[in-house]
């Protein structure tokens, strides 16, 4: 790992990323983008995920996609052009899943490298596994994030993926805790995001409780969640040490009398 | 042992397991080591022998397995 130095006036790449499929990569990714572009911070996010793309569905613009990266790989448009703004501050390049061989690793480098004066954050969706997509995900970023949730599989995946991506030049790789049951924390039924990140020797980064909302699909805004991703976004971007507590709800008597009562 | 306790005692195990990589260089030189080593006390049969490195607490042991011709069953921990 090189030092945790920043290039003024280039986007900072991340690689939002598991090993592990189903454990909320795409939802991180789009909630931190989110957060991060309402921080002012021009944002990017990129689909990693090019044969599965569902980082589009999330964000609830699946049906008003124009473009898509393939297009730009065979130079039929331009890449600016392939560019899609999803609010204040928030981009998306997509990609629908189309000529999927024209995407490769070099691809990947090339268009980061082209777009780091343009952003202040490029965030990059990688798809679950180890392979080929794996590292066209990787190739271009400098800072990894590893989502796992507190299930052994998750961790066990979570923790291999990033021994791998060690071996690639990354400045940081910190560690989200997803889908953590507060209530299950706080009666030491189930691991603590701590406890994982000491396992898994990472420096934690964040966590995210379960919440019904985000398993319906619905818009993210007022919820728990979204909070949690504020915070992590406050951390990646300000350098700021705070972790969302799931077990808050569940500390003290006048929580305790309000769930005795509900 | 709740369940808790359970993951943490199986993702212990897991990943320390990940973190032990030897090359396969390395196993083969130790492999060869112990070979002599038995070789030089039993009629060791050819390609016999297994040798496998499992967590143990906090490190890890090596255990050696062999078929000799004078021996019903070898097993050693390292």
């Amino acid at each position: 790992m090189e030092d945790g130095s920043y290039t003024i006036g280039m986007a900072r790449t991340m690689v939002i990323t598991s090993g592990k499929g189903g454990v909320g990569k795409t939802t991180c990714c789009a909630g931190i983008g989110t957060a991060l572009a309402a921080r002012g911070k021009k944002t990017l996010l990129m689909e990693g995920d090019v044969g599965l793309n569902n980082l589009d569905a999330v964000l609830a613009v699946e049906d008003k996609i124009l473009y898509e990266m393939s297009e730009v790989a065979c130079g039929k448009i331009s890449l600016f052009e392939c560019i899609m703004p999803i609010r204040d501050n928030l981009f998306l390049l997509p990609s629908i899943g189309t000529s999927v061989a024209l995407l490769t690793a070099e691809f990947f480098m090339e268009t980061i490298e082209k777009l780091r004066t343009e952003f202040d954050y490029i965030l990059i969706d990688s798809p679950a596994g180890l392979e080929e997509g794996f590292h066209r995900s990787v190739v271009g970023a400098q800072e990894a994030i590893i989502v796992t949730t507190p299930h052994v599989t998750s961790i066990r995946d979570g923790y291999k993926t990033s021994r791998v991506i060690a071996q690639y030049d990354m400045k940081r790789i910190e560690l989200i805790v997803n889908r953590v049951r507060g209530e299950y924390v706080y009666k030491k039924e189930s691991l603590s995001p701590e406890e994982i990140a000491d396992m898994m020797q990472l420096p934690l980064c964040g966590v995210i409780p379960e919440e019904n909302v985000i398993n319906l699909g619905y818009a993210m805004e007022r919820t728990v969640a979204a909070m949690s991703f504020s915070l992590i976004a406050a951390h990646i971007d300000g350098g700021e040490r705070k972790i969302f507590d799931c077990t808050s709800s569940y500390k003290g008597w006048k929580n305790r009398l309000k769930r005795w009562l509900s | 042992m709740n369940g808790r306790e359970r993951d943490i005692t199986r993702l212990n195990r897991m990943l320390q397991k990940e973190r032990l990589q030897l090359p396969n260089e390395a196993i083969e030189l130790l492999k060869s080591e112990v070979y002599s080593v038995f070789d030089s006390y039993f009629d060791v049969i050819k390609n016999s022998l297994e040798l496998s490195v499992l967590p143990a607490g906090k490190g890890y042991e090596v255990i050696a397995k062999i078929k000799a011709d004078n021996v019903k069953k070898l097993r050693v921990t390292i």
